[in-house]
């Protein structure tokens, strides 16, 4: 009976260590399991923080700070969307866990830098960089330096590096903005990258970007008229000039701020882009790559966005029209809607499947979320001087 | 069942993903350094000092797709130097020319806001 009372008393504690076991486990180790599917990351450019929101119920989950310099900040994401890494000005690269809401890794990679990629495969990143030049690489999971490709252009002078993205191969492409060339970078020995360059792109290529195919790889440039292209499929052809005489003749406006290319929007056979230095969105073909028409519009547009499914583009604009976005309707190729979301709006992203755009106003310390059906307000979050907002769907999107 | 009810409460709203939100602050940081006596319209020259000729020169003036312009990066150039390029641009680069929206007068207290590098943290 002794024994049996001993055995039943270890019996039962032992039942009450279990559930104790498991509840502290259920508590500790596996609280509110979530995705990161509509998670995203808002750029807090004079603070030095980012803010990590969430697109379901429009919320703000935490900010992280000590990030540096964030003027200009661009951010990737891992291919598993659970990290986002943070390009700074400062030549600061952080990697920041989205689901504990912490800075994982901080490294200071040059000491002025203006973007980032991260590799097809999701190994490696890149951060391209004006001083001192050159595209630095890293291991995206420890942020180690891997290698670095030094930008002397064939005028014997390092160059800045701008446009810089991934393309299929494993490969990064990017633009030197004093030289005025295209790099094609082959990582697929990652510590010794095989490099093929074209010269004599065309004077100041201020930006570049890819197809979502990952087909051709354009930069603008703000030096003379038109665009380079660079087949990706077929190297071997060359830099096409593209859209030479688009607007030639007509008196250019001074440029307040250069306009992205990120934000190209391709859709139903058209690419639409900023005009720089004119009231215009320029809609060309993408087959012949010729002009189509171009569409009058508020400002000098910076960021030209296409809604996912192609049907709108949004548009905002260079100082002093820094107050307004305007809705596009890509098939008529009118503007359908003029909104004023806040003073110094610098960005605009989607959710993944287009309901909402996400727009930031620096000046007016906030991000407006608009319904992308009826064109109205949902809702306001505070932040502090918002610049790029980045949400985790463009960790499958190539170039993004 | 005590466990677990005291589990759920301190999950109830306060967590994501296991970790802990951090409550956003309304505002923490410096992020307008500005000087006292400043009018309105100097206080809207150093936003657009920091917003506008920011996203070329950097936040903390030290260049990028635009040139540096720290104190020490400035050595050896007037005011009057300085204000002419900043009404007037600098033809075949990105700097634009401010005199549709900057008065001369404007442009030198701007040139003596980056010459004693004022507003810089």
């Amino acid at each position: 009976m002794i024994i049996f009372t001993e055995l039943r008393r270890h019996f039962v504690s032992a039942i009450l260590m279990t559930v104790l076991w498991l509840s502290l486990s259920a508590c500790a180790a596996t609280p509110v399991l979530r995705g990161t599917g509509d998670l995203g990351v808002v750029i807090e450019r004079a603070a030095g923080s980012v803010l990590i929101i969430e697109t379901t119920h429009n919320t703000r989950l935490a900010r992280i700070t000590g990030l540096g310099d964030l003027s200009h900040a661009s951010v990737k994401f891992s291919r598993d969307e659970r990290y986002a890494y943070v390009f700074g000005r400062d030549g600061g690269l952080s990697k920041i866990d989205l689901l504990k809401l912490r800075l994982v890794k901080r490294v200071m990679q040059a000491s002025n830098s203006i973007g980032g990629a991260i590799s097809q495969d999701g190994k490696l990143v890149a951060a391209s960089n004006y001083i001192p030049g050159g595209v630095r690489i890293f291991d995206a999971n420890t942020l180690a330096s891997v290698a670095s490709i030094s930008t002397m252009g064939a005028n014997g002078k390092r160059s800045r590096v701008v446009g810089l993205v991934d393309a299929p191969g494993e490969r990064f492409v990017f633009t030197l903005y004093d030289a005025g060339e295209i790099w094609v970078a082959d990582m697929r020995n990652s510590k010794k990258p095989s490099i093929r360059k074209f010269t004599n792109i065309g004077r100041l290529p201020y930006d570049g970007m890819i197809t979502p195919d990952g087909h051709y790889y354009i930069a603008g440039l703000f030096g003379e008229d038109g665009m380079a292209k660079l087949n990706l499929w077929n190297l071997d052809a060359g830099v096409k000039r593209i859209l030479k005489n688009y607007g030639k003749g007509d008196l250019k406006l001074p440029v307040y701020k250069m306009p992205h290319l990120e934000g190209w929007t391709i859709a139903s056979g058209v690419a639409m882009f900023p005009g720089v230095g004119r009231h215009e969105v320029i809609v060309a073909d993408t087959t012949s790559w010729r002009k189509i028409t171009s569409i009058k519009v508020h400002g000098q547009p910076v960021f030209v966005m296409a809604r996912p499914d192609g049907r709108q583009a949004w548009v905002n604009f260079a100082f002093p029209n820094n107050d307004t976005v305007q809705v596009i309707d890509i098939p008529t190729r009118k503007v359908i809607k003029s909104l004023k979301p806040g003073r110094g709006i610098l960005h605009m992203e989607f959710t993944p499947r287009g309901e909402e755009v996400w727009i930031s106003s620096r000046d007016d310390n906030k991000i407006v979320v608009y319904d992308t059906a009826t064109l109205k307000k949902i809702k306001e979050l505070p932040a502090l001087r918002p610049s790029g907002i980045f949400f985790t769907d463009r960790a499958n999107r190539t170039g993004l | 069942m005590v466990l677990l009810a005291a589990c759920s409460s301190s999950a109830d709203g306060a967590k994501v993903g296991g970790a802990k939100v951090n409550e956003v602050k309304s505002s923490g940081a410096n992020i307008d350094p500005g000087a006292a006596g400043e009018t309105p319209r100097q206080a809207e020259l150093m936003r657009i000092l920091r917003g506008d000729c920011g996203a070329c020169h950097g936040l903390t003036r030290r260049g990028g797709m635009g040139s540096p312009i720290r104190p020490s990066d400035l050595v050896g150039k007037s005011k009057s130097m300085l204000a002419e390029i900043i009404l007037d641009g600098v033809p075949n680069t990105p700097m634009p020319p401010w005199r549709p929206y900057i008065t001369p007068d404007e442009a030198i207290w701007l040139a003596t806001v980056l010459k004693q590098g004022r507003g810089l943290k």
